[in-house]
């Protein structure tokens, strides 16, 4: 081959090799992908797919919340995001095991509002720890899902008394969905509140999340938060020492209720009384599958507001060496409270209709209770030392009946309290006599009873072998069974 | 330049642009680690994200594919595993291959294919472990014939005594949900979901438990404060749920059961604060649909809206004070079968209720009468005799009545006051004035 024909063979090779190299450089993909979104296979190779957008594309250990932010506002370098909401995978955001993912600001920062405001999204988050130095208030129809406990939101110099997450900017209304789920939200030593919802009602809800260390209030349901819920499957929870003054829970709207819930306080709350985990201070909710350690009350009802309408049901006070007892389980506010057990901090809201179903007082203290019912003055069964869990099956408190300087309420229970002994119980420093009240019931059984002893005054008994009107059915009168027909 | 000087450095040309032109095609394979997703990075480009790792890649089967990862990832606080792309022969894990998480401590999601997947030794969860299938009607764990019943006869364990919860046992946060659990191996007896260890944030949601000789789900002491266990689905020779050792639950929200025993429960509750509802029960003419209290204390647990079909008992509670109490029955339904609610401890088992429904069933605890146990506080709605209760109407009642139970005549007109008749009394089977 001469010298001429191989340059001429080079110089067409070094031609080709361009051509292919500008041809793949500039040449136009066929479906115009978005940087952040899947790599799916379409019929010319990878292509992206608007399915989800990867964070981890922008940062892989960066500030997480401002690579939220640019993909929910378009920023500059950043896709547009689509105005009717996408899922922004975060996942993918790795931090060595121990170090912590720092947002300085929240997603959802208010001077970086989108002019249509914040579109919907489904944000994953990773697991590890993010550290966030403000709120975050999270926009209508706006999804947080995390890994589980994995995930851990921490307070890190957040304003005293503020929130770690509102649901809601201030104003939201009906339709708001908005969700958190799968998470753990940790206070970090920082007086602050967990989860605050004041105004996000219909499609907003709150799951599977751990509330751990917070001295204030772990999960607020204002009173603009009607209809929101259901609130499910929650740990509230502090270290073995653990300052402030929890609150687990409280509600002030009507929600689709709080089912399933741990609430653990601290030697604080659980050796004052007046505090609760639970106030209940707002009409028809439900409040079910719930285990207390360490606070003064489990639930106190009617503490601030009105309470009508509202059913508790599978309620369990334990103790904790670390955290404390429960001192009563269920704590019906009004003025006829036992010093020993305390008051609530308001006597006189109106409360009626509450059903209470299957409440176990497991501390086996004698100045522990199982319902204490301020309304009518009612101390249902106490602890006691030697067999503890003390239950109520089923109390009933209706509504009072008129005519009366104190009222009477129509009312059911189904076990029949007979007084225990009063007890001298401690409290804040002073002594005070404790004992339990006779809750009138219905029982029956197959013998007749007259002239035996009874303790329940205004108890009946039906014999269900009774063959005249003198031994079918009793009243328990004066200390005796009679029988009630004349 | 001489022409061998000229050929070097052409093919020095030549292989950087080969160099460049598959990095243009390749670009995520230079970067990516084994499973990461593509995620694209500009328009032709990808990268890799540690968003989940798709085990297709691995090429093994599906239990030694998750082993792997987590081998792989050790490193990682957590791990988001995708199974889904597994299918075929890769669903059937060898007869040797262990738990997959026997050697992790990983935090992890596992998401599983649709398909039956076959594993022959149980599958044990620690903490922070999320098993997701695709729902309970496409994605089954099978035992296979061979698993392994001699060391553990369980498909899924939730946490262990063998160290991996800590000590005091306590794992947490493990969670099952859109599967199914089958046994193929009905020789044997197998269990479905055994919950020893696992407490707070623990939870079972839309389980099938098909074929199962054992128990479906099992709650021993150490899984209090576990649940709720939700939308179960049971059909098998053994027992649906059985909860012993003292756990208060998050409670049982929807299961229906279909028992082709033909003895024993359905549902055993030997434990304290419970609440069971939207519950039915299919069994066999001898077996009771759920049993309280037979072998350890069970007081102050609730059952909401129980139908039964088929059964001796609908409800069974045993003459035994000291291990129940303070049970409460909303809603109780027998379509078939023949007894409704037979309470041995506040009447004779020869005296059930055999209404078709019940709405209200409630015991509390022991009267007395001169300090000894007379009877028990309780009250039904319903109006069968033997169970007093209280009627209201408007008239005045007609016999025959339960002998015991009260009428409250609540009109104001009429025969409730002209004269005063307001309340009555059932004495031996009759009515008579009291006020």
């Amino acid at each position: 081959m001469s010298k001429e024909r191989r340059s001429t063979y080079l110089w067409a090779f070094y031609g080709s090799v361009v051509v292919l190299l500008s041809w793949l450089a500039i040449a136009p993909s066929p479906i115009l992908a978005q940087a952040g979104n899947n790599a799916v296979f379409g019929s010319s190779g990878p292509t992206g797919s608007a399915a989800w957008i990867d964070a981890s594309v922008w940062s892989s250990s960066g500030d997480l919340c401002a690579v939220i932010t640019y993909i929910l506002s378009s920023a500059p370098g950043f896709p547009t995001y689509p105005s009717t909401g996408a899922v922004i995978d975060a996942r993918g955001i790795v931090l060595p095991n121990g170090a912590q993912q720092t947002c300085s600001s929240q997603p959802w920062a208010p001077a970086l509002t989108p002019s249509g405001g914040w579109p919907p999204a489904t944000i994953l988050l990773p697991a590890g720890n993010i550290q966030i130095k403000e709120p975050w208030i999270i926009p209508n129809n706006t999804r947080i899902i995390g890994q589980g406990r994995s995930t851990i939101l921490i307070a890190d110099g957040i304003a005293a008394n503020g929130d770690m997450i509102d649901m809601g900017i201030s104003g939201c209304t009906a339709g708001s969905n908005i969700s958190i789920e799968h998470l753990k939200l940790f206070a970090n030593s920082d007086q602050v509140n967990g989860i605050v919802n004041n105004c996000a009602q219909d499609g907003s809800y709150v799951d599977d999340v751990n509330l751990y260390g917070f001295g204030l209030v772990g999960l607020t349901i204002g009173a603009g938060a009607t209809g929101s819920g259901p609130y499910t499957r929650l740990n509230y929870d502090n270290p073995k020492v653990s300052p402030g003054t929890p609150v687990c829970v409280i509600i002030k709207a009507q929600t689709l209720g709080l089912h399933g819930i741990t609430c653990v306080g601290n030697l604080t709350v659980a050796g004052s009384p007046g505090h609760a985990a639970i106030y209940l201070d707002a009409s028809n909710n439900t409040i079910e599958d719930v285990h207390f350690e360490g606070f003064w009350d489990g639930i106190e009802v009617g503490d601030s507001a009105a309470a009508k309408g509202n059913t508790i049901i599978n309620v369990h006070g334990a103790s904790d060496k670390y955290h404390g007892n429960i001192t009563t389980v269920v704590h019906v506010c009004g003025p006829s409270f036992q010093n020993a057990i305390g008051q609530c901090a308001n006597t006189n809201e109106p409360i009626s209709d509450l059903t209470i179903l299957q409440v176990r007082n497991d501390n086996g203290g004698l100045c522990t209770t199982t319902v204490q019912d301020d309304l009518t003055g009612t101390t249902t069964t106490i602890g006691t030392v030697a067999v503890p869990g003390a239950t109520v099956g089923k109390y009933v408190l209706g509504e009072p009946v008129s005519g009366f300087s104190v009222p009477p309420y129509s009312r059911f229970a189904i076990d029949p309290s007979s007084v225990v002994a009063a007890q001298r119980c401690l409290v804040n420093g002073v002594y005070y006599s404790f004992n339990s009240s006779a809750v009138p019931t219905w029982g029956s059984g197959s013998a007749p009873l007259s002239s035996v002893m009874c303790t329940t005054p205004g108890a009946l008994f039906s014999n269900t072998a009774g063959t005249s009107t003198s031994n079918s059915i009793y009243v328990c009168s004066g200390g005796n069974w009679l029988k009630i027909f004349p | 330049m001489c022409l061998a000087k000229v050929s070097k450095i052409n093919w020095v040309l030549v292989g950087i642009l080969s160099i460049l032109v598959y990095w243009f095609t390749n670009p995520s394979l230079v970067y990516a680690q084994k499973g990461q997703n593509a995620v694209m990075s500009g328009t032709t480009s990808q990268v890799s994200s540690y968003a989940f790792v798709d085990l297709t890649p691995y090429g093994l089967n599906i239990c030694q594919s998750i082993t792997h990862a987590f081998t792989d990832y050790a490193s990682s606080k957590r791990i988001v595993i995708d199974a889904r792309g597994l299918s075929g022969t890769a669903l059937t894990c060898a007869t040797g291959d262990a738990n997959p998480w026997s050697g992790t401590s990983l935090a992890s999601i596992v998401l599983l294919p649709a398909g039956t997947i076959t594993i022959y030794n149980t599958w044990i969860l620690p903490s922070d472990t999320r098993l997701t299938g695709e729902g309970p009607t496409l994605t089954a764990i099978q035992a296979g014939t061979g698993f392994t019943t001699s060391t553990d006869p369980d498909i899924i364990d939730m946490g262990s005594t063998n160290g991996i919860c800590g000590n005091p046992v306590d794992c947490q946060a493990v969670v099952v949900e859109h599967l199914a659990l089958v046994n193929q191996n009905t020789s044997a007896t197998i269990n479905g979901i055994v919950n020893c260890c696992s407490q707070e944030l623990s939870y079972v949601d839309d389980l099938a438990l098909s074929n199962i000789t054992g128990i479906g789900v099992e709650i021993t002491g150490g899984g209090g404060n576990s649940g709720p266990y939700s939308r179960l689905a049971f059909s098998g020779s053994g027992t649906c749920i059985n909860i012993s050792g003292s756990p208060q639950t998050r409670g049982v929200h929807g299961l229906t059961c279909f028992s082709s025993g033909s003895s024993g429960a359905l549902i055993y509750v030997d434990a304290e604060n419970n609440s069971f509802d939207d519950v039915i029960l299919q069994g066999g003419p001898a077996q009771d649909g759920i049993r309280i209290g037979y072998n350890s204390v069970a007081v102050s647990n609730i059952f909401r809206n129980v139908r039964g079909y088929g059964l001796l008992n609908v409800i069974h509670i045993p003459n035994n004070n000291s291990n129940v109490g303070d049970l409460t029955f909303l809603g109780t339904a027998r379509s078939s079968g023949t007894n409704t609610i037979t309470d041995e401890l506040t009447s004779l088992a020869s005296t059930p209720l055999t209404d078709a429904n019940v709405g209200m069933y409630l015991i509390g605890q022991a009267v007395q009468a001169s300090g000894s146990g007379v009877g028990y506080s309780r009250f039904t709605t319903s109006t069968s005799a033997n169970f007093p209760t209280w009627i209201v109407g408007p008239n005045p009642p007609i016999n025959p009545c339960a002998t015991g139970s009260l009428f409250s005549c609540n009109s104001t007109l009429g025969n409730c006051v002209s004269p005063t008749h307001t309340l009555w009394g059932c004495a031996n089977g009759a009515w008579s004035l009291i006020k």
